[in-house]
């Protein structure tokens, strides 16, 4: 075959350098064969970035598989800790007593009925997801999703986790270069060398090495060094829809070894954003997003020390500007960007980490066999994420257009010159319907139905149902009953998420 | 509620063990652990299985009872009815408590002062002193410690076995649903035997050394005890008939 893609070269060793390198080669790196595809990572200093404390999506268990990690080695090794969803709290009034749950688990019964006019006409006050996932009652109480009994990888609820960043890259780097057969280089790239028609052939390092590829993966974070700085790829900015454009960062340690740790990402809104709190075995990860066209640094700063409390003082704030968006296209000639060099948006929903795992399992499935058949891969990957980033763009904003906060950073928000024509088009029809899986059909979706009704009914949406959509309340019923049921025995079953990080320490999860 | 407390020979002089009553420990049992060295007796009435530990989700071996959590269909009129009962009943209402971290080469023996076992006095000829008037041991003593040295030998080589069946990926889970004569049928979780497909792609010098400690003959007596599982299906159908 004619110029085959044999060397992927993949510039950058943060988490989405790594997890690229480890999909792709776990899939095509054949050890001792001279014709096997070769994975070269490339970063121009080996230490790890200071991990803010990160979280993931479900996927990330299935990523972990393929690569052949051992969930306990990835547990203990990267101060990781399981996510069950997320609980926003003073997203809608502001008040002490104003939180939902999107949880990491389909209403009960989704698929074969659709319980939110049900739900709706309830007389109780019990919140829509607490009336059909059982989820968030066991996030309540802190409860883990699964206990030392149960196999590597496998759920009693489902879940995702949280982890530290930076240990996580170290952990990739080692099971990458010992275990799948990556090529680790550290030097500074200092020129790209091109070909006529502008594909990369190689890149030239500060120590006069020239990487030879076939494919380059630029994972170079904001620096954006080979799709931005070689092929100038065009920047979208997404700023007008989403306003965050600001982070302060922080590491909080618990009270105590005993304190408990959540098991669920809590948002809590904020005069001009909000704050993540991101429990890990060891700390805490919390950081205020903000607009800085509604508040400025100092009361920024202030309003964090106010969650956290005084220890604030003893810790170190880390301050990072945001900017919100995403390259025009992804792929260019024979460069792809994953990571943040592709874009990026705001923290909520996790969507950073859960792009690159999409980006690198796109590429690694789809993998040209050579230059000819590049330009198509790379079509189709680009229409595959500007979808994608459209979807993700449109399920953010929704967290933000349904309160009735007054602060002009909310009020901005509802302004419906902020909000992108397909979300306004999906909230004139859920007027009279719900959020149903016809509204998401193609085959390339971020978020299930399910999320969009978990924001929309947890933040108070009112769809006036009609009586053609109400017809099997009987089952809706049997539904809500099985799911107090299962509250119940997952609450006397599960161990607090503390007790069972402590027991994988000790003990570990079998593989089966 | 078991009450645990080390033995001393001074306080404990007068104990006395009812050895009739040591199997009411296993009366709502489902699962008895077991090791290797009980294999060839247990496998004659009880599926030997592996299982998971509940507190640390480690396997280990175990019999199988019964059908559900504190169902021993081997209990019946107050009685064990099995011909072989497990160390870990036969050793009742004694073990093995923690180290003491000053020695931790010597382990303290413990007994359960709640147990139904412990008399207050020779009510039985079953009834059997700990130590005699001088103080000395009892031959039945004796045998206890015998027995418990069996359990903790029994559980290295269960652990050295399962090391080495995991490091194989040679153990795979049971999926049991199993339907009783009433109509009753019930999905069996938690149960784990060896591959035995796995077996026959061992190497020989593998195949040698197991052979040599006694391994291969464990692995193959657990397996072809699978077979009881038909026959505690036939006491539950008689028992709840």
């Amino acid at each position: 075959m004619k110029d085959k893609t044999k060397n992927i070269v993949i510039l950058g060793g943060g988490s989405a350098g790594w997890i690229t390198a480890g999909v792709i080669a776990a899939a095509h790196v054949q050890k001792n064969t001279p014709d096997s595809v070769t994975v070269t990572l490339v970063e121009s200093s080996n230490i790890p970035p200071i991990g803010v404390g990160e979280g993931t999506w479900p996927t990330m268990r299935s990523t972990l598989l393929k690569m052949g990690i051992s969930e306990t080695d990835f547990i203990r090794e990267c101060d990781a800790s399981f996510k069950q969803g997320a609980k926003f709290a003073k997203w809608v009034t502001g008040d002490d007593d104003d939180f939902y749950y999107h949880p990491l688990m389909l209403p009960h019964g989704f698929g074969k009925t659709n319980l939110c006019g049900h739900w709706q006409n309830l007389t109780t006050t019990r919140s829509f997801s607490d009336t059909v996932c059982f989820q968030e009652a066991i996030c309540e109480q802190n409860l883990a999703p699964k206990n030392i009994r149960s196999a590597e990888y496998a759920h009693v609820a489902n879940y995702a986790y949280h982890l530290d960043a930076g240990k996580f890259t170290v952990f990739l780097q080692k099971h990458c270069t010992e275990t799948l057969g990556i090529c680790h280089k550290i030097a500074d790239v200092e020129a790209v060398k091109a070909a006529e028609n502008g594909d990369i052939l190689a890149l030239v390092t500060s120590n006069g090495e020239t990487i030879e590829g076939d494919l380059f993966i630029d994972c170079s974070g904001f620096h954006s060094k080979l799709i931005d700085q070689h092929f100038n790829v065009p920047f979208v900015d997404c700023s007008d829809v989403l306003l965050i454009d600001n982070a302060l960062a922080v590491q909080v340690p618990y009270e105590s070894e005993e304190a408990p740790i959540a098991s669920h990402t809590i948002s809590t809104g904020q005069t001009a954003g909000w704050i993540w709190d991101i429990g890990l075995q060891k700390r805490r990860g919390v950081g205020y997003v903000y607009s800085s066209r509604h508040t400025d640094k100092q009361k920024a700063e202030d309003d964090l020390a106010i969650y956290v409390g005084d220890k604030i003082r003893e810790l170190s704030v880390r301050h990072i500007p945001i900017k919100s968006g995403h390259r025009e296209v992804f792929w260019q000639n024979n460069c792809v960007a994953v990571g943040l060099s592709a874009g990026f948006l705001e923290p909520l929903e996790a969507s950073a980490l859960v792009l690159v795992e999409l980006s690198a399992q796109m590429i690694s499935e789809q993998l040209p066999q050579n230059r000819q058949t590049m330009d198509i891969v790379a079509q189709r990957f680009n229409e595959t994420f500007q979808y994608r980033w459209q979807r993700i763009i449109d399920f953010l904003k929704l967290h933000y257009i349904l309160t009735r906060r007054e602060e002009p950073f909310w009020r901005d928000n509802c302004d419906r010159s902020t909000i992108p024509q397909s979300l306004q088009e999906l909230m004139s029809l859920w007027q009279y319907r719900a959020p149903s899986d016809f509204d998401f059909s193609s085959n390339n979706e971020v978020f299930p139905a399910a999320s969009y009704q978990y924001v929309l009914y947890g933040m108070g949406f009112k769809t006036e149902f009609q009586p053609n959509q109400l017809q099997d309340r009987g089952y809706a019923q049997q539904m809500f009953d099985a799911n107090q049921n299962m509250i119940q025995q997952a609450s006397k079953q599960l161990p607090t998420n503390r007790e069972l990080l402590n027991k994988i320490k000790q003990f570990g999860f079998n593989k089966l | 509620m078991t009450h645990l407390v080390a033995l001393d020979p001074n306080q404990h002089r007068n104990l006395i063990i009812d050895t009739d009553a040591i199997e009411h420990h296993g009366a709502l049992l489902n699962l008895i652990p077991i090791v290797p060295s009980e294999f060839s007796s247990a496998c004659c009435e009880f599926p030997i299985v592996v299982t998971k530990n509940e507190e640390t989700g480690q396997f280990g071996f175990a019999v199988m009872l019964g059908f559900e959590q504190g169902q021993n269909l081997f209990w019946e009129k107050q009685k064990w009815q099995g011909l072989y009962m497990p160390l870990q009943l036969q050793r009742q209402p004694f073990f093995i408590g923690e180290a003491n971290p000053e020695s931790p080469n010597s382990l303290p023996l413990c007994f359960d002062q709640s147990s139904p076992a412990i008399a207050d006095s020779h009510h039985s000829d079953n009834c059997q002193s700990i130590f005699d008037n001088d103080g000395v041991e009892s031959e039945y003593f004796q045998q206890i410690k015998q027995c418990i040295a069996e359990l903790l030998r029994g559980e290295e080589q269960a652990k050295q076995l399962l090391e080495f069946l995991v490091s194989r990926d040679m153990l795979q889970s049971m999926s049991l649903e199993v339907t009783f004569a009433d109509g009753q049928s019930k999905r069996l979780n938690g149960l784990y035997t060896v591959n035995r497909e796995s077996l026959g792609t061992l190497d020989e010098a593998t195949c040698f050394e197991l052979q040599n400690n006694g391994q291969l003959e464990a692995i193959y007596v657990m397996l072809a005890s699978l077979n009881q599982i038909y026959r505690l299906i036939e006491r539950r159908n008689t028992q709840m008939s």
